[in-house]
């Protein structure tokens, strides 16, 4: 690539088993064709864990525009197999660690192997180290968090949920959580690998800053005009999306038997804008302001995105700000991953109503607060609540009311027949889906950036693939998905040539998203996780419940055409070749 | 409510008021206002295109709605207007570029509006400054042009905001084949 200020064409391996590391450079065809972070993580994840399953690979990899400046350049992606689904696991992480590890000199860490004993990595601009984290083991996140700021480093961690390998851990970054992390804490567990220190050299240097800033002034008046971001974003984060959702009745409530009630606008970002002070707080160079701060209980606390409220407080229906920000704390704590723990919740909610077991009853945050804190003695509970929904469910025989469309991948945020697209991309995505996972949920519910009649099947194929292969792309560059309310995809281009100089076409960097996306799906076969479109008998009996039917098999027939797939949804010969797999 | 938003929406797109896109339109409900949605289709709204949004709290339901809408808020929070219609009428945008005020030629056009003001402002789409500004001019005139954007019409009806932009865009129309007539209008006159 023409800007090595962008790319460093290097990478670092660290071999966790004889505690070593050592630099490797990458061709330079490898970031023409995968460009970085979610692209960079596929491919060398592939690259280690085929040519030796036993190292286990734990990728972590930025993209060109992280930490460039470049407006929502802050993400850096995780890459490993899931723990939960057995297939690929890609997480997205956003906040200032990404952007110091993209300022340390390397495009990725590759992590292998296991260490004998507790041990924690520490980057700087002197080197490189595995050290002994026995002094860190047992730490919660405050402690870390408290022992990272002493250092002036950022962290990526594990809490105690990790150190436990419970499915439903997760990492903290920025005194943040990892949503949606596919049990990647349990990951960083079994390897005894406790935290990530990083600090970077400097920022990168950036040629043509003139230039940059004189292309640039279009893509920020879009970015400070756009009401998605003025009106929504920065005054009440995501959790602003919620009052509309409610409006289109289509929020998950009561272990999803219920879309909507009013209860649920206890909720909504206008009342926690009115309950609380809310400070905004910017990601490295990002003029958007989506995360807040907030004083509770005297300290300073993460406000909950819109997928924790819908986790924690819709599903189980604790329509209350005090309950629902002590659990999502506790989670943060103790390093769980709040979807996996609302489905939890509610799944227990739903047994108890049942009478199958006295575990606790709905909406009552006090219990469920108590719950949260016993997980780190969770070899006291009578039932296996810290190994998830799933093996709640299998324990009860409860199946039908587990909602998970890929086995261990908990629906969250929308109720699944929110929109034909939305619920066809359930079945489509590599890692099971989730909120924004494709984008289409903005496009059919919010009309961003053109409405379209959601529940029509009919063009939702094509436009889904296309916009898988967009957000794929964005992930690549290292860029936030909340970029694509505001940007379409020759401004997300040009933002990616102004700041590296390369010539790519807004075509090219769709073929790039693709060309993931395929890679993605194959490992997935090859991992034996493979696309199956029948619904699980819950979901099923949700669609009788709400009177809604789609033709997912047509749909799936259509997407597969659009995709060059074969039925059982792998690329075709003609296609892999075409996108260079094979 | 929706047919007068129907109504009103497919006229200014028919008239060519409007391109496919553009233009919005409210009504104040209260402390409450009913604004066509951001990037909608006038000539063919929907019960979804209309968004309601809260005249003085801050409200999620802004994302969704008309980028016009803080002017729409403000001109409704300072003007005892109950309607407003904002379209982008090709000739007066056309002669916004040549004249300070318009003031309308043709005898229907002097009765309803003998003086339109012509307002510029550093940015002109969605900009705090046009909200700022509007309110004053409003409570003046009942419709006004920004330059190089378009018209901003009150009225206690919609239909009554929509009847002066349209009057507006005759009367435009007229002082333009007027001027570019002009050269020839010696020649067959007794």
């Amino acid at each position: 690539m023409n800007n090595s200020n962008n790319w460093h064409l290097k990478i670092l391996e660290i071999d966790l088993t004889n505690c070593i590391s050592k630099e490797v450079i990458l061709p330079d065809e490898i970031y023409s064709l995968y460009i970085g972070a979610r692209g960079l993580g596929v491919y060398l994840f592939c690259k280690y864990y085929f040519a030796n399953p036993q190292w286990y690979p734990l990728v972590i990899s930025v993209g060109p525009l992280t930490g460039s400046g470049a407006p929502g350049g802050v993400c850096f992606t995780l890459t490993t197999k899931s723990t939960l689904t057995g297939g690929i696991n890609t997480v997205a992480g956003r906040g200032n660690w990404g952007v110091e590890l993209a300022w340390s000199g390397y495009d990725a860490l590759v992590i292998t192997g296991k260490a004998k004993e507790p041990v924690y990595i520490d980057i700087t601009c002197k080197g490189v180290e595995v050290k002994s984290a026995f002094h860190l083991w047992g730490k919660t996140t405050s402690e870390i968090l408290d022992y990272s700021n002493k250092e002036n480093k950022q962290a990526l961690f594990i809490s105690t949920a990790g150190e436990n390998r419970l499915p439903l851990a997760t990492l903290v970054s920025g005194g943040d959580l990892l949503i949606q992390g596919g049990g990647i804490g349990r990951v960083w567990g079994e390897k005894y690998l406790k935290a990530i220190f990083v600090r970077g050299e400097a920022p990168r240097k950036l040629s043509k800053l003139e230039e940059i800033k004189k292309e640039l002034v279009g893509i920020y008046t879009l970015l400070n005009k756009n009401p998605v971001n003025t009106r929504g974003l920065g005054v009440f984060g995501d959790v602003g999306f919620l009052q509309w959702f409610a409006l289109k009745k289509v929020l998950p409530i009561k272990n999803f038997s219920l879309s909507f009630t009013p209860d649920a606008l206890f909720l909504s970002g206008e009342a926690l804008y009115k309950e609380f002070t809310l400070y905004p707080h910017s990601c490295y160079a990002c003029p958007i302001n989506c995360q807040h701060h907030l004083y509770f209980q005297g300290r300073k606390v993460v406000a909950p995105s819109y997928t924790v409220v819908s986790a924690l407080g819709l599903n189980p229906c604790i329509f209350s700000w005090h309950y629902l920000i002590a659990i999502y704390e506790e989670c943060i704590e103790q390093g769980i991953d709040p979807v996996s723990w609302g489905a939890t919740l509610s799944l227990a909610m739903r047994i108890s109503e049942l009478g199958l077991a006295r575990i606790l009853f709905w909406g009552k945050g006090e219990s469920a607060l108590e719950l949260t804190k016993k997980l780190k003695e969770y070899k006291h509970f009578s039932y296996p609540l810290h190994l998830g929904s799933k093996e709640l469910a299998r324990h009860f025989n409860l199946f039908e009311e587990l909602f998970q469309i890929r086995p261990g991948v908990d629906l969250v945020g929308l109720q699944p027949w929110a929109g034909a697209g939305y619920f066809l991309s359930l079945f489509t995505s590599p890692y099971g889906g989730g909120w924004l996972s494709s984008f289409i949920e903005a496009i059919e519910l919010m009309g961003i950036p053109k409405r379209v009649s959601r529940f029509s099947p009919a063009t939702r194929a094509g436009i889904l693939s296309l916009w898988e292969n967009f957000s794929t792309a964005v992930d690549a560059l290292g860029l936030c998905r909340y970029l694509q309310f505001s940007l379409n995809l020759e401004q997300i281009n040009k933002l990616l040539n102004v700041f590296t100089g390369e010539k790519f076409q807004p075509a090219q960097l769709l073929l790039v998203g693709e060309r993931i996306w395929n890679l993605e799906t194959v490992v997935n076969y090859y991992l034996q996780v493979k696309i199956k479109v029948s619904e699980p008998v819950s979901i099923k009996n949700l669609f009788t419940h709400f009177n809604i039917s789609y033709p997912i098999e047509e749909m799936w027939m259509a997407y597969c055409k659009f995709r060059g797939w074969q039925e059982e949804g792998l690329g075709s010969r003609k296609k892999l070749l075409e996108l260079g797999l094979l | 409510m929706i047919e007068e938003f129907q109504l009103v929406g497919r006229e200014l797109f028919l008239a060519g008021l409007n391109n496919s896109h553009s233009g919005n339109f409210s009504i104040r409900l209260g402390d409450k206002l009913i604004i066509t949605r951001r990037g909608s289709m006038l000539g063919n709204l929907t019960a979804e295109d209309l968004i309601e949004v809260h005249l003085w709290e801050e409200d999620s339901s802004l994302i969704y709605a008309s980028t016009e809408v803080e002017v729409h808020r403000s001109i409704y929070r300072n003007t005892p207007a109950l309607s407003i219609v904002h379209a982008h009428p090709p000739y007066a945008v056309a002669l916004s570029f040549f004249y300070d005020t318009i003031e309308p030629i043709d005898a229907e056009g002097k009765y309803f509006l003998p003086r339109i003001p012509v307002i510029t402002t550093k940015e002109t789409i969605g900009a705090m400054e046009v909200a700022r500004i509007l309110p004053y001019w409003l409570s003046k005139y009942r419709i006004v042009v920004l330059r190089e954007h378009g018209s901003f019409a009150i009225g206690d009806f919609l239909e009554e905001a929509f009847q002066l932009t349209t009057s507006l865009e005759h009367s435009c129309k007229i002082l333009y084949f007027n001027k570019m007539f002009s050269p020839f209008k010696e020649v067959n006159r007794k």
